[in-house]
This record gives structure tokens, sequence and C-alpha cells, in this order.
């Protein structure tokens, strides 16, 4: 053996050579791993030039900036027909393809216990459309299942499992329920009302539905009518009863009822407020095994480029996430009206992943394994609609949400991108994402109406 | 404060005028009182002119105005303008720029918007404009965008910013489309939006003007009304729901004709 180097520079120079060796050798044996650098702080924010698939980004509460440290701009998109070079491109060992177009305001995406999927033409037709594949997903064709929907949203088979008795739709004002049965591909009865008093009205009006695994209660999310409220009037007279029933953190007016998660008994009675101060859940799901309730949020308007950031959240059963008051934990808005709210500053829960803020966060879904990478599985994905009030564009991509041990690592990457065309310009505007019964997944396109399959082969 | 015509029955834009009055004297009283009298001399003068105008401080215009009745005028004036138009706020010019510019960035930086299926709001009718403001604020219309923006603006701010754009000049078209002959159905729209369809206030409330805006974004308008999308007019809804869809893009494409 050689003696010890004496000199420091000696040592140095063998320290290094080690340190190579090691790299080496680990290089050699982790082909597909290469070294993952997360953007971070203000990094993470970047715009729709600098995602790229396979990018890792972290936004934590501490990455906020101020509120008006930029302008608030208005830049709205334009969806044009795809563009003749124009290219998806997603992650090494991946292929996205077009599985249905003409999918006019394409929007919810779930699957049937027996593979049939169900999507929600939420705008201008209001109608639920079954698109059944053959094998390898090969050769679709869609079938009209129900139409006089006004604003068909969110679809749930229940009782959950693999035989249900009906399917749930959330529409404008209500929520029904059609009976099905595996294999129908139209709805053999009149939708039967079970919910008849949902909040309509403002800006948001998508109505997701899902139920918990035992099938006792059922999740409707409910956006909220304004951006913050800046136009509520002054809090109802008896407050602590208010909000003993509405639960602490509801807002009142236009609001009553709104910006939150409801749960109900499936039969429609029995209303509650599941969380309160959530924007607008576009997307809601339960994540197997826990049956923790996530949701794909979107955040507030008009107080910058990069301010709040939108977020996917694991509720917990009676939490506030903030709003109109606050925002990702305590941070204040002093627009809505009403008064200030300083009872409810250390009241706030942080969100569990903060996403590039106006990226419209509007579904979500967890793979269940099966086609993607294994250690994939149990992750979620989430579709961005993209932004109107930022300088410049962000969203309108796919991203992964890694998961360790069930919960979130506050991480996200960008899995598919390429819908931006220019700065004025788009050609897709995602919506919802779900999983097929062979693993790969589908998300819907509203801006060309198109319903695209991401599948995956391991080399 | 050009462009008030002052005609034998009465003044030609009253909702216009009460809201740059309104701006006039808000920037007026920025800048100190000394330099109001020249302006707020043409603006009684427009007044005098006029029986039609409800402002309440004047009632009856006096036939002839001399020294202190005149000053005494300006006063009350001055002050019915600052307590009713801008209630307790003092809404500066230089912050409804600075708003206005936000709405640059759909509605153009010159008034030409680059997207044809966003209106164009320079030169519009002030008071369609605050109508409209008004409808995204309280939910009678639906738009993501709007709806956020309306939301944040006062009653001062919004009367403001429709005077703002109703106060600039509509832009030229560099390409208009070429002329055509009137539809047959450009008449319904006369009676309402008046016989050079540049809008104003008829049977139906304030109209906005149709002259020289785009096709692409009539014709979505008068879908949005007939489907039901757009339901802040009841006149509107019905009309369009009786008016086939090839009948509405003639009407469309005739308007955008024009100058």
């Amino acid at each position: 053996m050689e003696t010890q180097p004496t000199t420091r520079k000696a040592r140095m120079t063998k320290y290094l050579a080690v340190e190579a060796c090691i790299a080496l050798v680990l290089l050699a044996i982790c082909p597909r791993v290469s070294a993952q650098s997360v953007r971070t702080g203000p990094d993470a924010y970047g715009d729709w030039r600098t995602d790229a698939p396979g990018v890792m980004r972290r936004i934590t509460p501490a990455d906020l900036p101020a509120p008006g440290a930029t302008p608030s701009n208005a830049n709205r998109s334009k969806v044009v027909p795809k563009p003749a070079n124009a290219t998806l491109k997603t992650m090494p060992g991946f292929s996205v393809d077009a599985l249905v177009t003409g999918m006019q305001g394409a929007r919810v995406l779930r699957v049937a216990p027996n593979g049939d999927i169900f999507l929600a033409l939420s705008r201008p037709e209001g109608k639920i459309v079954i698109i059944r594949t053959g094998t390898d997903m090969s050769n679709p064709k869609v079938e009209t299942f129900a139409t006089g929907l006004q604003d068909a949203y969110g679809i749930a088979f229940y009782p959950p499992g693999l035989d249900p008795k009906w399917v749930y739709v959330g529409e404008l004002g209500k929520v029904v329920r059609f009976p099905y049965r595996n294999g129908d591909l139209t709805a053999s009865g009149a939708p039967e009302t079970i919910v008849s008093d949902l909040a309509t009205g403002g800006n948001h009006w998508t109505r997701d539905v899902a139920f918990s695994p035992d099938g006792k209660t059922m999740y409707v999310a409910v956006g909220s009518a304004s951006n913050v409220a800046e136009q509520m009037g002054p809090r109802p007279a008896a407050f602590a009863a208010f909000e003993k029933t509405h639960s602490p953190g509801s807002a009142w007016d236009r609001e009553e009822w709104r910006a939150n998660v409801l749960t109900y008994d499936p039969d429609g009675k029995n209303k509650q407020v599941f969380a309160s101060g959530v924007r607008n859940c576009s997307g809601l799901t339960l994540q197997p095994g826990t049956g923790v309730v996530y949701c794909a949020t979107n955040e507030r308007d008009l107080l910058g480029d990069n301010l709040p950031p939108d977020y996917v959240a694991g509720l917990k059963q009676g939490a506030f996430y903030g709003w109109p008051w606050y925002y990702i934990g305590n941070h204040e808005d002093t627009r809505p009206g009403g008064g200030r709210r300083p009872d409810l500053a250390d009241k706030v829960t942080v969100p569990d992943v903060l996403i590039q803020p106006h990226s419209a966060p509007l579904g979500i879904a967890f793979d269940p394994g099966g086609q993607f990478p294994p250690d994939w599985k149990g992750d979620a994905f989430v579709a961005l609609h993209g932004s109107w009030n930022r300088a410049l564009r962000t969203g309108y991509k796919i991203i992964r949400l890694p998961f360790k041990d069930g919960k979130p690592t506050g991480e996200y990457q960008d899995f598919v991108v390429g819908f931006v065309a220019d700065d004025q310009n788009v050609w897709g505007r995602p919506v919802d994402v779900t999983f097929a019964k062979d693993g790969s997944l589908l998300f819907s396109d509203d801006g060309n109406d198109v319903v695209y399959r991401v599948t995956y082969k391991s080399e | 404060m050009d462009g008030y015509a002052p005609t034998r029955n009465g003044y030609q834009n009253p909702d216009r005028l009460t809201s740059d009055l309104a701006t006039e004297s808000a920037r007026l009283s920025e800048r100190g009182e000394e330099r109001a009298q020249p302006k707020l001399r043409r603006a009684l003068a427009a007044i005098e002119a006029s029986a039609e105008i409800g402002i309440p401080v004047l009632g009856r215009p006096p036939q002839r105005m001399g020294g202190d009745r005149e000053w005494a005028l300006i006063g009350q004036l001055f002050a019915a303008f600052v307590a009713t138009s801008l209630s307790a706020e003092r809404v500066s010019a230089a912050s409804i720029e600075t708003k206005a510019q936000l709405c640059a960035s759909c509605h153009g930086e010159h008034g030409l918007p680059s997207d044809p299926t966003v209106p164009i709001i320079w030169g519009q009718q002030a008071a369609y404009i605050q109508n409209q403001l008004n409808a995204y604020r309280n939910g009678d219309r639906e738009s993501q965008i709007m709806s956020s923006i309306a939301e944040s603006l006062s009653d001062a701010e919004i009367s403001q910013i429709a005077a703002y754009f109703g106060h600039a000049e509509w832009p030229a078209r560099s390409e208009s489309p070429p002329s055509a002959p009137a539809p047959g159905a450009i008449t319904t729209c006369q009676a309402c939006h008046n016989a050079n369809l540049a809008g104003g206030t008829g049977p139906a409330g304030v109209a906005p003007r149709l002259a020289g805006q785009f096709s692409p974004y009539l014709l979505d308008t008068m879908n949005a009304y007939a489907n039901g999308e757009r339901a802040n007019s009841e006149a509107m809804s019905t009309l369009m729901q009786s008016l086939s869809p090839e009948d509405r893009k003639a009407v469309a494409d005739y308007l955008a004709s024009l100058r």
C-alpha cells in the first residue's frame, strides 16, 4: 500500500480521484438516473420558454414575492390550430398521441370500472360522452351517454368499486345521477336530482364530484364567485352561529357555501363544509389507499406575475386554506370586503405542493401503476390549463408530483409540454387527467378539443 | 372637453358629458381651482344650450348669468360632481391611467386589439362601458378575466375608466373589410343602435357602437346572446334568437366594414 500523502495538495488530489471513481461507478450502475437538479427559489418560477420535460421544481412559502412586485398583466392566450411543425414533448420512453379529436369543450375524464372512458363536454354542449376502444386502446368510438346537462363537469361512479349502479354528474346548480351498469353506452333512465342548491354564477362554474372509498361520503367542490370577494358586504349579524354552520373562515353574501369542498351523503342529505377557504378546487380526487381528498386549486389574480402560487393540497377535514383573507398560510390579502380577519391569521393551513402562479391546475389523478415506471406508482399528475394573468405565459402542460411514503414531496416535474407556440398563441389547453385501464395517461384539451394519450415503453 | 355638439333639441351625449365633467373636475381639483374657470365655462355653455341634462344642482339653466351667480354656479357644480361622482375618494387622473394600462394588454396599446375576438373599446359609448364593467363586477356577465378586473374597481373608478375610454378615438382600421350592401336585418339593429350604428341612448338603454367593431367579436356576442351564454340584455337575447346564424354572420361582416 502506498504511504499516506503528507502534503495538502497531494491529499486533495487523492480525495478528488476517489470521488471521481465513486461517481463513475454510480453512473455505470444507474444509467437512467442523472443528477436531478431541482429549481428552487426565484429559479423555480420561470415561464413557458424554460419549461422542458424532466425539469423539477420546488416552490416554498418562503419564495413568495411581495404583492405588486410586478404590475398585473392581462395576457389572454389565443388558441390557434396546431401549427404544422408543432409537437408535444415528453420524457424519454414516453410518447403522446391524440386518441380522439373533435371533442368540443372536452373537460372531465373518468374511467369506468369496465374501462370505458367518460368525458364531459362542458360548454357549449353540456353532455357526457363515452369513448370505447378496442384492444390496445385502438379504434376509439364515441357514444353519447347523456345530454341536456348545462356545464356538465364532475363524473363519479357509485357505489365505488367494480359494480356501480349510478353515475353522478356535477352540473349547473346541481348534482344529478343516472342509473348505470357496466357496459352501458347510453343513460338508461332520466337523471335524478341529488343536490339541487349548488351555488351558481360568477367566475368559477366547475363542480367536481368524488366518493370516499367506503361509499358513505360524496365530496363536491364549489369554487368562489369572485376573485377575492372585494364587493362582499359586512359580516352576517349572528356571526358566531354563521361560523358554526358554515365552518370558520367561510365567506358570505355571494360567496356563501362557496370556495370550499362540501360533503353530502350519497342521497344528497347532510350537507357539511369539509374544508373552507379553497378558492377554486377545480379537480378533486381521492388518493388510492389512504382516501385523502386531493384538490387541484386555482389561487387568486391581480397580485402580480409571481403571486400567489396555485396549489395541490391533501385536504384536512375542518381545515381553512385562507381564501379570501389569506393565501399560502399567513399572507394577508387586504382587498376582500367585509373587514379583515386577524382571528384567522394563524389558522391557515399551508398546501402541500405549490405550483407556478397563474398556471390554472384544473385536474388531478393518481397513477395506479401498470404501465408507467414502477417507482411512479402513487405519484399524482396534474393538468395546468395555463395563465392569463402573467406577462410571460406559464402552464399549458401536464406535470408529475412525486410522492414518497404516501405523501407529496413538494416538488413537481414538467411531464408533457409544447402547447405554447409563441407569446400570443397556444394550440391546446389541458384540463383533466386520468389513467386508462392499461395504465396509460389520458388528458383532455378544451382548446382544440382533443383527448390525448401518453404511453410508456421501458427500454 | 371637445366634441360636444349642443343641438337645438338638446345635448348629443348627456351620459358622456356627465362622466367627462366628473373626470375633468377631478383633474382640475388636483391642479388647483384657479385654472378651473375657462374649462368649466365651456362646460356650462354646453349645459346652457341643452334642456335635457339631469344635473341635480342646476334645475333649469338660467338664460343669462353674470359675475357672482356664475361663480356660485361653478362652485356648486364643483361640489356636486366631487360629491356625487367621486364619493369619498379622490381618484386622480394619474391612477386611472395606471389602471387603464391593464386594459391595454388585451384591448390594445393604441386601441386596436391584436385578437379580433376582443372588442375595441376606445371611443365606445362610455355609459355602455360603465354598464358592462358593473355587470362583470356583480356577476350579471361572466368572464374570468373581466370579472376579476371589474371586481377590483370602485364605483368612481368604473365611471372614470368608462369616461377615459369613451373619450378616446375609435381606432382606424388599416384593413377594413370591403363594404358590402346592408343586409335586411340591419334595420332591427338601427332601432336601438341608431341609424349610423354608432350607438347611444335608445329604447333599450344605452346601446354600444357597432360600426367598425371586429366581426369575430360581434358574431361571438350575437351567438352568446342567442344561446344564453350572455344574458344581460333581454332585448338582445330575444332578437338574436330570431336571427339565423347566416343573418348574424352577414350583419357582423357588414358592421365591421363600416367606418
